[in-house]
């Protein structure tokens, strides 16, 4: 039993966390239908010879097979935590995906990890609409051997990445930036942050020298 | 089918700021013993803070459900992130320990960027899903210039009053005072000691930065490892597993991240695996020296009052920018004493959660020191009228009231 002095303090805290608790309830928050799947689940693509395994528990919204590629919607897994949609095929090779990251709405990359068998073809796409270059993408196998676009993967114009001949743990990582070159810009423009918080700075210590000097007379 | 729901910043922060007031009404109403009246509004205060702080998970629209888990990156849900584009992706920096790795923190903590933007990213323009556009040295200067005006503007206060980990520390004592156990002082000698450790603390972890990034410093990389490598180049030899010394043993970050796996705003099974290693070597958001230190300053916190505020590196630079000249001279927020009607009783000296003395020792004036939070806990048990007073700007803001003949 806390001194009577603390009960005070406990009742705010407690408004404050039922404050929070209830919050969520105003803004509602609505349910939605899942496929769940389980690592024993395979997706095969009978006609590619190829099939998709998950390492572990996920699911997603929508899965369909579509012209021999596996077309994922609203897809989760229990390691990872936005939902995105993912296209995939396998030709002459069994895959299993241990991670998959959507890019959600401040994320700014997304990625697959899977164990490749067998050296067949992997066929990517994680839905991107903006186009994008060989630059923003980045294969890696094994997590430690970088593989130069055009050795071992390459990236198509409707942004697939297809993967070939490659063997083991292969991660795939779109990168999404801004437009990284503004040296064109005016130099208030590429220095604005550095220049806005010069002038607060400046401000705050001219405003707090005034203050000081006027309440010391 | 979809799970969106959309926490506008018009319906959330209002919302959040009647409940705060609200509470903070509730709470001065309620609270009749007169010693207690600032330290409830202040538990209120922080408690606010660290909503504000991590505001990032309720506030939308980020088209993502409320309360679940939200993306994997620290940055993810990021305020200001997008509002300072590539020039400062990172967010603004306030003073306090808003760890830079959970999710949706509204500010940053100035000791990770003042070290990430030594290395690995001094001139190196991308990694962690970030573009940088502008100099390591130009970001570094924004943060000493946001620290600062922080500093001249609320001084140590943002340590008492605003930073979560503070509230930590409250919540310690007070389990510590609910169990009836005496807290432990140290002696003056070695509190002032401690003081002056925070200086050596910052100074170690920032030339290790330096040292780590003279690559790019200085043309020579004095640590194999060290030159950024990988497209992004965060993801090769050293880069992709030191970047942030002080962040490797900091306590702020495994309870901001285990805190946040515990509201379901981040998923444990992500935080562990997300490893450049074993997770007692390195991990993205927590290793085990994380955790080791986080347990001994728990302990500590809870037989010594704010144990960690008083090595605390950051608190050591928000002291730099408000109680050492030419700042002091400046500094909008102050603790002032009045030396006619103090007694020298002593109380203010006993009750200072961080064993600050100037109060004390100082004949009158400005007694704000680098160890003062400015929790005011000195003031509102100090029973001398006006002998202490909290100000802003020479205005009082809270005073020492004679509560002992008023309670008679």
């Amino acid at each position: 039993m806390l001194p009577p002095e603390y009960r005070p303090a406990q009742v705010g805290i407690a408004i404050i966390i039922l404050g929070i608790v209830v919050l969520p309830f105003l803004l509602s928050v609505q349910a939605q239908n899942t496929i769940n799947f389980l690592p024993t689940d395979t997706f095969s693509i009978p006609e590619l010879d190829g099939s998709i395994n998950f390492a572990i528990n996920g699911s997603c919204r929508s899965a369909v097979l579509e012209n021999n590629t596996w077309i994922f919607r609203g897809l989760v897994l229990n390691n990872s935590q936005t939902r995105g949609n993912l296209q995939i095929s396998t030709d002459n090779s069994n895959i299993t995906i241990t991670d998959f990251r959507s890019n959600s709405a401040f994320g700014r990359s997304q990625y697959l990890r899977y164990i490749s068998e067998g050296q067949g073809v992997q066929i990517i796409n994680f839905g991107i609409n903006s186009t994008t270059n060989a630059a923003d993408w980045m294969v890696t196998l094994n997590r430690t051997q970088f593989l130069t676009a055009g050795e071992g993967w390459y990236l198509q114009r409707d942004n697939t990445v297809v993967v070939n001949g490659q063997t083991g743990n292969i991660t795939v990582i779109h990168y999404t930036y801004d437009d990284p070159n503004n040296s064109n810009l005016p130099f208030y423009e590429q220095h604005s942050v550095a220049l806005t918080i010069g002038v607060v700075i400046t401000v705050t210590i001219l405003v707090a020298a005034l203050i000081s000097i006027k309440t010391r007379r | 089918m979809s799970a969106v729901t959309e926490n506008s910043p018009f319906i959330v922060i209002p919302l959040y700021i009647v409940i705060v007031i609200i509470s903070a009404i509730f709470i001065l109403k309620l609270t009749k013993d007169k010693t207690r009246k600032i330290s409830s509004l202040r538990l209120i205060i922080q408690i606010a803070a660290v909503v504000a702080i991590f505001m990032g998970l309720i506030l939308g629209p980020f088209n993502v459900p409320l309360f679940q888990p939200l993306g994997p990156t620290p940055r993810d849900h990021l305020i200001g992130a997008d509002f300072l584009g590539n020039q400062f992706p990172d967010g603004i920096s306030f003073p306090v320990l808003a760890c830079y790795y959970p999710n949706g923190r509204t500010v940053t903590c100035p000791i990770w960027q003042l070290q990430a933007y030594i290395f690995p990213f001094w001139n190196h323009s991308r990694g962690y899903d970030v573009l940088y556009s502008t100099s390591g040295l130009e970001k570094i200067g924004i943060v000493v210039g946001l620290v600062a005006a922080a500093a001249i503007i609320l001084g140590r206060s943002v340590c008492g009053w605003l930073c979560p980990f503070g509230l930590y520390q409250d919540v310690l004592t007070r389990i510590r005072k609910s169990a009836r156990l005496r807290h432990l002082s140290f002696s003056d000698k070695n509190s002032v000691k401690l003081g002056q450790a925070r200086y050596v603390i910052i100074a170690i972890f920032l030339l290790l930065s330096v040292i780590f990034g003279s690559y790019a410093i200085f043309g020579t990389e004095l640590v194999p490892g060290t030159i950024p490598g990988g497209p992004q180049g965060t993801e090769a030899g050293l880069v992709g597993k030191i970047n942030e010394p002080f962040c490797l043993v900091c306590p702020a970050r495994p309870l901001c991240v285990l805190a946040e796996c515990a509201v379901g705003a981040m998923k444990y099974s992500y935080v562990s695996q997300i490893t450049y290693g074993p997770l007692w070597i390195e991990g993205f958001y927590i290793s085990s020296i994380n955790i080791a230190v986080l347990i001994a300053v728990t302990i500590l916190a809870l037989a010594y009052r704010r144990f960690w505020c008083r090595i605390c590196p950051l608190g050591a630079i928000t002291g730099f920018f408000s109680t050492f000249k030419p700042f002091k001279n400046i500094a909008l927020t102050k603790l002032e004493k009045n030396q006619q009607k103090c007694t020298k009783c002593g109380v203010c000296k006993r009750v200072c959660p961080t064993q600050a003395t100037a109060m004390y020792d100082m004949k009158g004036g400005d007694v704000t020191e680098s160890r003062c939070m400015l929790c005011a806990r000195c003031i509102e048990i100090c029973p001398y009228e006006g002998a202490l007073k909290m100000t802003f700007a020479r205005k009082t803001l809270a005073e020492s009231q004679n509560w002992l003949q008023k309670d008679k």
